[in-house]
């Protein structure tokens, strides 16, 4: 089976003077689910219409197994693209949606005849439709199908090329949130069958989690990190990275070195653990932030004592969410808000008091430019 | 309709045509056939052209022989070659190449008369009569550009009558007579031989260049885009080569003397043309009339506009079918609309159905104010469809819930139409009202069709010929072009007319800065440089008044009292130093001056006639006027007069405004009632006047009215009681026999009164059935219905009118019933036996399909580019294409003519299909553009990646789905080509291939023809109109669909 290895070199692109994409140089392995995640605006659908040869560079490469592959217009690259909005030629029915990108395989030089027989159409659309369930709908129009059919239609006219590698655009996200969970495993079991290099690009987290051999976080037309899931969560190599993944937002407290000595801005007390506070004085960094998870916060128990891996906060209570069985609480710690996530059955109040402790080894250290430490 | 005032116009009239004679004087004029002068000179040569010549002599009282040899030597081969005899009284001339072709003789009283031509066996003659005193002879079939001797002998000859045929009998002694010696003129072909060339070159060197560039820009540009350039590259080029180049091409024709007449080869003769041009007379008239008419029409067009929007967006319901009674007449051609305008108005020599329905005497012929009035009015009717579209798409544009809002918070409808309406639609709709402005000062069809530019001004004589109240300057230059083939003097005009427009196509540019489809808040104002403006305004009007007086110039200061004029420059010169120093006190004072200006330059009008004296600076006052209302006001200055005067305005606004107040709490809650009454009395007023043997008892009725009116003002009982005014009206109608017309009116007017009248009596708790449904009914937007539905009926009654006469068996063109008595087919009939109106419905659909269809090509490939590739100079070359939009009509059709000429492709269909081809390119690739834009551009990517062609993608998903937009784009190049009527005009020659408008146009004539063909021209309408309605009504939600990428394509 034909495996594509597709690496970017260096590629720029530019939008009038807004910078879409810097320097990103990549390389997405063959035969696996690459997901590309960052925010709106990152640049992840940029990466990928760079790729498809829907778009020029402004410099830089795209090659394809070694051959650049950078001029070759979007027609000759044999890409697949799944959109966002499921462009399915609403002028054509299902059957004829399906049956368009085998018509359009055309070969010859100056006379251009079509690749499949008539006969060899049929039995492909027969297969697809078979293996997408969509024969009941064959000869409905477009606009008469669900979201997630029009999807399944949209995936399978692009199957039904046999193309080198296939994009996905945020696939999923115009779907409604049950039907995108069906939709994820069945792209999995999809890529188990065909084992072709995929990127994806989403930037819903779960998803990237979900799908992902490979995430590429971009923040900001730069690659901000490149690694398994795992390692974006319990290693992220930026306060970005450590902020993007994860299901709540991380809390952050602010950080300044005196005197060989680790002080909170908030409060200019030297609450740390030693732990915490001898890796950064061993990093002679002045400044920086401290970040912990709110799912690795605990409260404070009065019968388990706390050793030197451990500091503690005193907060006050100022806001309660309760979703279902989670309770989200937002703390106040001399002005400084800390999300805390916990599943006890033990009620909060607003304006409690509350004491938390976070371990040492949940912190991550950054220093004034946001790297980790 | 002028009544009084008229005669004393036509007094001072006679007495302006006496001052100008005065003035005159000095032009001697020459008559055509220069007889006059011939009597003094023995003989002279009228006129050499280029293959024949024009020779006068007069003949002595006593002379003793009965004809004239001719004689003509060509002096490069020394041979004589013609000799022709003329006979006086019953004998003959004999010329064997039948080279004198044209004999004139003037009798003993000066009267010319053009001798019949014989031929007798042996040779053809002239024979004049013994009274006979100057002859003038044309002789033709000469060579071009050769010198020529000619030679006149008296002699004796006689007609010998044999067996039915006459033999001239010549004696051999002749005595001479004159002899002249001339060379002919080049041919016009051979003149032009070298600009042939000239335009051939230019054409393949702006083809090399062209692609040159584009290849340049193309090769600079990222290779994914290459293949926008060449979609792009068709329409382009076709632009450059049909829009740019005539344009260009105008521009340097106007520094020529090119002359499609005399046989001269056109030579640079630099300023000439344009000195000729400001020594004509007829130029500051046609000016005037033009600036007066897009004054009105615009003004009128934008309120009108306005209203009918507001009106189909906020007050009626089932807004389809009023879209549909909306763009109904869009789909009759405009030359019908127009000519049909002209039938129901003049009529023939003003026996019309509009003089019989309102008993009027309108005649288009001699009221030079009413001529123009009613021009304007067609004007404004014609384009009504178009820019209330306008305006209703910008109304469609605001947000429904800020009405809702508006509506919640209690907010007036004035206050909400003034404070949200307005601003929120003025940055969509100001770049389409400049472009209305454009269209409006260019505008041709009215003028030329509707009057003919009649009545003509005695003023406004030169030696070209008359010009008449409504020429305006494009028909102006027509003229100029058309029948004098002065093409440089005309295309000097239109360089004049160029200019002016791109003044309006700056302040485009400047207004629409890529003209945003929805309200951008913009920068804050910077402070506007009122500092210097108004002083260089204030300096330019007083020179200009200075420099007027002088010279006697009657366009620019007051006319009728030249002192005042000085006086007023030196206070506009006063006033510019004054307000360089203080700006902002002397604003106060300079208001007052310039109102008084206003009312000096408006006194003028009741001395003289518009177009002889005219102020222009009314319209740099209006300008002043805005520029001061803008000034931030600040606290007054020091100087006393300046305090004392601002106090005395002050106090007299509040002393009116406590008056006013005062009164308000006297009268009643105005409402509608209140407004359809005085409707009503100022209808009556209007009708009074109008017929001037105004019936007695009908003034009776105007002065109840009024009393009426005045006293349900003040009491709310009283108002109850205005219903009995109704009846009176009917009353003093019934025997007044007032015209059809009115009673329609006051009709018209009594429904609707009492219709509100029980709304207002019926808007209490509700009894019985019969009032509930009544009282339903009744609260339907009645009053919006009826002002909708009157003014698209207005439009329909010329229509009626013409399918009345289509018809009818007889010539007439007044109606006297509403069906006609018998009706017949027999103008059809004549239509397709006599006219063989079926080739001129070919010859139209063959440029109209080869048009639409060559423009469509272009258009759509070009639109794609434009959708889909963000290349480079791309927003540039759209706002270019716009540009080019505005430059059309007269203001190239000249350049355009001559290249065509020059290329051979004149009277053919190939040279008229080029011509209206890239007329709606710009319209179309803005209609497509926005069509295609809604498109989702992942379509055509996927379908990309698949592996497809561009254009393979282009016609597999791009076409079929854009096929509304594109339907509309095609549409509306077929309808221009199929309406087009100037350049079709212009271009085709010989009748055979006469498109519709033309054919149709030539069945009616111009005003002033003696027998216009009614019955024909009516029933050649109607065929004409009936499938385009059908068609319009059939594909209506096609066409509407297709129509919205009008509103869409907001961003260039």
């Amino acid at each position: 089976m034909y495996k594509l290895n597709i690496e970017i070199k260096k590629l720029t692109m530019k939008y009038g003077k807004k910078i879409a994409l810097k320097d990103a140089s990549l390389v997405f392995p063959e035969g696996k689910i690459t997901i590309i995640l960052g925010p709106s605006g990152s640049g992840k659908t940029t990466i990928l219409r760079l790729i498809a040869g829907l778009l020029y560079p402004t410099s830089g490469y795209v090659l394809f197994n070694d051959l650049n592959v950078t001029d070759k217009p979007a027609n000759k690259r044999n890409v697949a693209m799944v959109f966002q909005n499921y462009p399915l030629f609403p002028h054509m029915t299902v059957i004829e949606n399906l049956r368009f990108p085998l018509e359009s395989k055309k070969e010859g030089k100056l006379f251009r005849f079509n690749v499949y027989s008539r006969e060899e159409i049929e039995k492909k659309v027969n297969e697809i439709s078979t293996l997408l369930h969509i024969e009941e709908h064959k000869d409905k129009y477009p606009s008469q199908l669900s979201g997630g059919e029009k999807q399944r239609v949209a995936i399978g006219r692009e199957l039904i090329r046999d193309p080198n590698v296939f994009l996905f655009d945020e696939p999923l996200s115009n779907i409604d949130a049950r039907l995108r969970y069906e939709m994820r495993m069945w792209i999995r079991k999809l890529h188990e069958l065909l084992n072709k290099t995929m990127i994806y690009v989403t930037h819903d987290q779960s998803e990237a989690m979900a799908l992902g051999d490979m995430i590429v976080l971009l923040d900001d037309g730069k690659i901000a990190q490149v690694g398994s899931p795992d390692e974006l969560y319990y290693d992220p190599s930026s306060k970005f990275v450590a902020q993007f993944i994860g299901n709540y937002p991380m809390n952050f407290l602010s950080f300044i070195v005196e005197m060989n000595k680790c002080k909170l801005v908030v409060d200019k007390e030297e609450i740390l653990s030693e732990k915490v506070s001898k890796h950064i004085l061993s990093k002679s960094i002045e400044n920086g932030t401290l970040g912990f998870r709110a799912e690795t916060i605990r409260e404070f128990d009065q019968k388990k004592p706390i050793d030197n891996d451990m500091f503690k906060l005193e907060c006050n209570v100022e806001d309660v969410e309760k979703v279902l069985d989670q309770q989200i609480l937002t703390l106040n710690y001399r002005g400084e808000q800390i999300f805390y996530v916990t599943k006890t059955k033990k009620r909060f109040s607003k304006k409690d008091s509350i004491s938390i402790i976070v371990r040492s080894d949940d912190i991550y250290i950054f220093n004034e430019k946001h790297e980790r430490v | 309709m002028q009544g009084k005032k008229k005669n004393i116009i036509l007094r001072i009239s006679v007495l302006l045509i006496l001052i100008t004679l005065c003035l005159s004087v000095s032009e001697n004029e020459q008559t055509k056939l220069g007889l006059a002068t011939a009597q003094e000179t023995n003989h002279r040569i009228v006129e050499i052209g280029d293959r024949f010549v024009i020779l006068n002599w007069t003949i002595q009282e006593n002379y003793s022989f009965s004809g004239f040899r001719i004689e003509i030597y060509d002096s490069s081969l020394n041979l004589s070659q013609t000799w022709s005899i003329i006979q006086i009284n019953q004998t003959t001339s004999l010329d064997y190449f039948d080279q004198v072709n044209l004999v004139n003789y003037t009798d003993s009283y000066g009267e010319i008369f053009t001798s019949q031509k014989e031929v007798s066996i042996n040779f053809t003659y002239f024979i004049v009569p013994t009274s006979t005193k100057t002859i003038q002879v044309k002789i033709n079939g000469l060579k071009t550009s050769t010198p020529y001797h000619i030679q006149i002998y008296s002699t004796n000859s006689s007609i010998v009558i044999n067996n039915e045929h006459s033999i001239l009998l010549v004696e051999e002694e002749e005595s001479f007579w004159i002899t002249e010696e001339f060379t002919t003129l080049l041919s016009v072909d051979e003149a032009l031989k070298y600009s042939r060339t000239a335009t051939t070159i230019t054409i393949l060197a702006i083809i090399l260049i062209f692609i040159i560039i584009f290849v340049i820009i193309a090769k600079m540009d990222v290779p994914f885009n290459r293949v926008a350039y060449v979609f792009i590259f068709p329409a382009l080029f076709a632009l450059v080569l049909l829009e740019v180049y005539p344009m260009l091409y105008g521009i340097v024709l106007s520094f020529t003397s090119y002359n499609l007449r005399r046989g001269e080869v056109p030579q640079f003769n630099w300023l000439e043309n344009y000195i000729h041009i400001t020594n004509n007379p007829q130029l500051p008239i046609a000016f005037t009339t033009t600036l007066v008419w897009s004054t009105i029409i615009i003004f009128l067009k934008i309120l009108l506009g306005f209203a009918l929007a507001y009106i189909i967006h906020y007050k009626v319901k089932r807004k389809k079918v009023w879209y549909l009674l909306l763009y109904l007449p869009w789909v009759i051609p405009t030359y019908i609309k127009i000519l049909s305008w002209r039938t129901f108005i003049q009529g023939s020599g003003g026996e019309s159905l509009f003089n019989m329905l309102f008993g009027t005497n309108v005649n288009l012929i001699n009221q030079p104010y009413v001529a123009l009035l009613l021009a304007c009015f067609v004007e404004v009717w014609d384009s009504i469809p178009l820019i209330t579209t306008l305006f209703l798409g910008g109304l469609s544009s605001i947000p429904k819930e800020l009405n809702d809002i508006a509506k919640v918070d209690q907010i007036s409808e004035r206050t909400s139409i003034r404070k949200i309406i307005i601003p929120l639609i003025k940055p969509i709709i100001l770049p389409a009202i400049i472009l209305e402005i454009i269209k409006t000062f260019g505008s041709f069809n009215v003028a030329f069709l509707f009057t003919s530019g009649y009545p003509l001004l005695p003023y406004g004589t030169n030696e070209a010929g008359i010009i008449g109240a409504t020429d305006l300057f494009s028909t102006f230059t027509f003229y100029m072009f058309y029948q004098r083939r002065d093409v440089g003097i005309a295309a000097a005009y239109s360089t004049i007319m160029s200019i002016l427009t791109l003044f309006f196509v700056l302040v485009w540019i400047k207004m629409s800065k890529g003209t945003e489809s929805s309200f951008q808040p913009s920068e804050p104002k910077k402070k506007r440089n009122y500092k210097i403006t108004i002083p260089t305004f204030l300096i330019v009007q007083a020179i200009g008044y200075i420099i007027s007086g002088v010279i006697g110039f009657r366009y620019f200061g007051y006319h009728w009292n030249p002192v005042l004029t000085y006086i007023m420059a030196s206070l506009f010169a006063m006033f510019g130093i004054l307000f360089i120093w203080k700006p902002n006190q002397s604003s106060t004072v300079l208001k007052l001056l310039l109102a008084l200006d206003l009312i000096f330059s408006l006194t003028q009008f009741f001395l003289f006639q518009m177009w002889f004296a005219f102020n222009w600076n009314i319209f740099i006052v209006a300008v002043e006027f805005f520029i001061i209302a803008n000034i931030p006001r600040k606290k007054i200055g020091s100087h006393f007069v300046l305090k004392n005067l601002q106090r005395l305005v002050q106090d007299s606004r509040k002393i009116a405004i406590k008056t006013f107040q005062w009164v308000d709490t006297k009268i009643t809650d105005l409402n509608i009632i209140h407004l359809i009454l005085v409707v009503q009395a100022s209808v009556l007023l209007i009708s009074n006047l109008i017929l001037e043997s105004g019936f007695w008892l009908m003034w009776i009725i105007f002065g109840l009215a009024i009393l009426i009116i005045f006293s349900s003002i003040f009491s709310q009982t009283l108002t109850k009681f205005s219903v009995f005014l109704q009846p009176i009206i009917w009353i003093g109608l019934g025997f007044g026999w007032e015209p059809i017309g009115w009673k329609f009116i006051h009709a018209l007017l009594s429904i609707v009164f009492v219709i509100n009248y029980l709304q207002k009596q019926l808007n209490k708790p509700k009894r019985n059935k019969f009032v509930r449904r009544a009282s339903s009914i009744l609260s339907l937007p009645i009053n919006s219905s009826v002002v909708l539905l009157s003014i698209s009926l207005i439009a329909f009654i010329p229509i009626w009118n013409i399918f009345w006469i289509a018809f009818s068996p007889s010539n007439t063109v007044v109606p006297t019933s509403i069906f006609p008595s018998n009706p017949t087919l027999n103008n059809f009939e004549l239509l397709f036996t006599q006219e063989n109106i079926l080739l001129h419905f070919g010859n139209s659909l063959i440029i109209s399909l080869g048009s639409a269809t060559f423009c469509i090509l272009l258009t759509v490939l070009a639109a794609y580019a434009f959708s889909r590739y963000r290349f480079k100079v791309k927003k540039q070359l759209m706002v270019g294409v716009f540009i080019m939009k505005m430059f059309t009509g007269i203001l190239t059709l000249i350049p355009f003519y001559l290249i065509m000429f020059n290329l051979g492709l004149i009277d053919t269909y190939i040279g008229v299909i080029l011509a209206y081809s890239t007329h709606t390119i710009p319209l179309g690739l803005w209609l497509i553009k926005g069509y295609m834009d809604s498109i989702p551009k992942e379509l055509d990517e996927s379908a990309l990646l698949m592996g497809n062609s561009t254009l393979r993608v282009l016609r597999k998903i791009v076409f079929p789905l854009a096929g509304p937009a594109i339907a509309v784009a095609f549409l509306l190049n077929f309808l221009t080509a199929w309406n087009g009527f100037l350049l079709a005009f212009v271009l085709l020659q010989s009748p055979l291939k006469y498109t519709l408008p033309i054919k149709l146009y030539t069945l009616l004539g111009s005003i002033e023809t003696g027998s216009p063909e009614w019955g024909m021209f009516a029933a050649a309408s109607v065929l004409v109109m009936i499938p385009m309605i059908i068609m319009f009504i059939l594909l209506r939600n096609y066409l509407l669909k297709g129509a919205d990428g009008f509103l869409r394509g907001g961003d260039v």
